[in-house]
């Protein structure tokens, strides 16, 4: 839960006199105006609300106390890697952090270290041919192989694509700190639709088809119309 | 590929225009001097003899069917010769009956028509509107709608 002491914290912060010139005096009332909305929206669960309003805040004022309650507020979401993203951010760029809040901010970040699972994706070819999809977000693909990516536990869903290959998908369950080897497997696309060439000839095919389907039913259709002679006499002329 | 444009051809083809048959029955005259009725037709001009021929029993009631040619809209020289050989073989100025049909032939259509053949030599010209077709019915004029007849309308 968020603490109400860096609250505090940032709001001593903010009310103090600026120190740079950067930090301009309607950007400090904002600043504390989002903070006190993102105050607001934690009591009433809105999490979601309260990251927007304590990111704005941190943003306008650059204090530390600000970016504190960023990353409380997304492990209260299960955003456990951004979480320890913003801690770590936090110790740091924020040598002048109160020694108590900084003691927390260790303290949480060894909790959400421990949190965060690891899916280890093996098979993948070198980049760039591999497009890999967490969740329907692309992950960045630094070219290291096995390919490592921090994500939160919980229910996981990869899709993995490549040219001329068939998509690979994988759907799993990570609890807490868990590492899981995912092996990519790219098989050939199995009909090659994906080739301009063969998906011509595909359509050049069902069109000859459809000709000669067309031609059929027309001649079938044209033979039954056609007038047939009575009787054994004929004259054709 | 190469078969794309035979598909076209046959696909246009199959648009085009049907033949057509008419069906032709005569009342032949009985005719003591000769043993057949041979009867040749042509389209936009009399029978010249190169064509076929069919015969039969004159006094007989005669049925034959008409294949139209590509031609449709010429009319139809129907020539009936009365002949003791019945491709009337070395017999060249037989009695003989012309009936000139305005019309006969309408794509897609079985045409009919009944002639009382008079006997020989005569000549008759045929109305378009006495060809039976399109609608059920009989009689003169009854297959025309003011002069048009209704296989056209």
């Amino acid at each position: 839960m968020l603490s109400r002491w860096a609250a505090l914290a940032l709001a001593l912060a903010l009310t103090a006199p600026a120190t740079s010139s950067a930090q301009a005096e309607g950007d400090v009332d904002r600043a504390r105006a989002r903070y006190a909305e993102g105050l607001a929206a934690v009591d009433e669960a809105r999490w979601g609300d309260a990251l927007e309003a304590f990111e704005a805040s941190y943003a306008l004022s650059g204090v530390g106390a600000a970016l504190f309650n960023v990353a409380t507020t997304l492990r209260a979401l299960g955003r456990h890697v951004d979480a320890r993203a913003a801690l770590e951010r936090l110790l740091a760029a924020h040598p002048e952090l109160d020694p108590e809040m900084r003691a927390a901010a260790d303290a949480m970040l060894r909790e959400e270290r421990a949190r965060v699972a690891t899916l280890v994706l093996a098979g993948l070819p070198p980049p760039p041919a591999p497009r890999a999809l967490l969740d329907g977000v692309e992950v960045a693909d630094d070219g290291a192989r096995p390919l490592r990516l921090a994500v939160d536990p919980g229910p996981r869903h990869v899709v993995v694509t490549a040219d001329g290959r068939a998509p690979f998908e994988w759907r799993g369950t990570l609890a807490d700190g868990a590492i899981e080897r995912v092996d990519v497997r790219l098989a050939p696309a199995a009909t090659g639709g994906d080739d301009p060439e063969i998906l011509l000839w595909i359509l050049a095919a069902c069109g000859v088809a459809l000709a000669a389907g067309a031609v059929a039913l027309g001649w079938a259709v044209w033979e039954a119309d056609e007038p047939r002679p009575d009787g054994p006499q004929v004259i054709r002329l | 590929m190469r078969r794309a444009p035979l598909a076209i051809a046959a696909l246009a083809l199959a648009g085009c225009s049907h033949g057509a048959v008419l069906e032709l029955t005569l009342e032949l005259p009985d005719r003591g001097d000769a043993r057949f009725a041979v009867l040749d037709a042509a389209p936009g001009a009399p029978p010249d003899g190169a064509g076929p021929t069919v015969a039969f029993a004159p006094g007989d009631e005669a049925h034959v069917s008409l294949v139209a040619g590509a031609d449709l809209e010429a009319p139809l020289h129907v020539r009936v010769r009365f002949c003791e050989a019945p491709d009337c073989a070395g017999e060249p100025s037989p009695p003989t009956v012309r009936a000139r049909i305005e019309r006969a032939f309408y794509p897609g259509v079985k045409t009919s028509l009944t002639l009382a053949v008079p006997p020989p030599p005569a000549t008759l010209e045929i109305d378009a509107c006495r060809v039976q077709g399109c609608i059920e019915g009989r009689g003169a004029a009854l297959y025309c709608v003011d002069g048009t007849h209704v296989c056209e309308l």
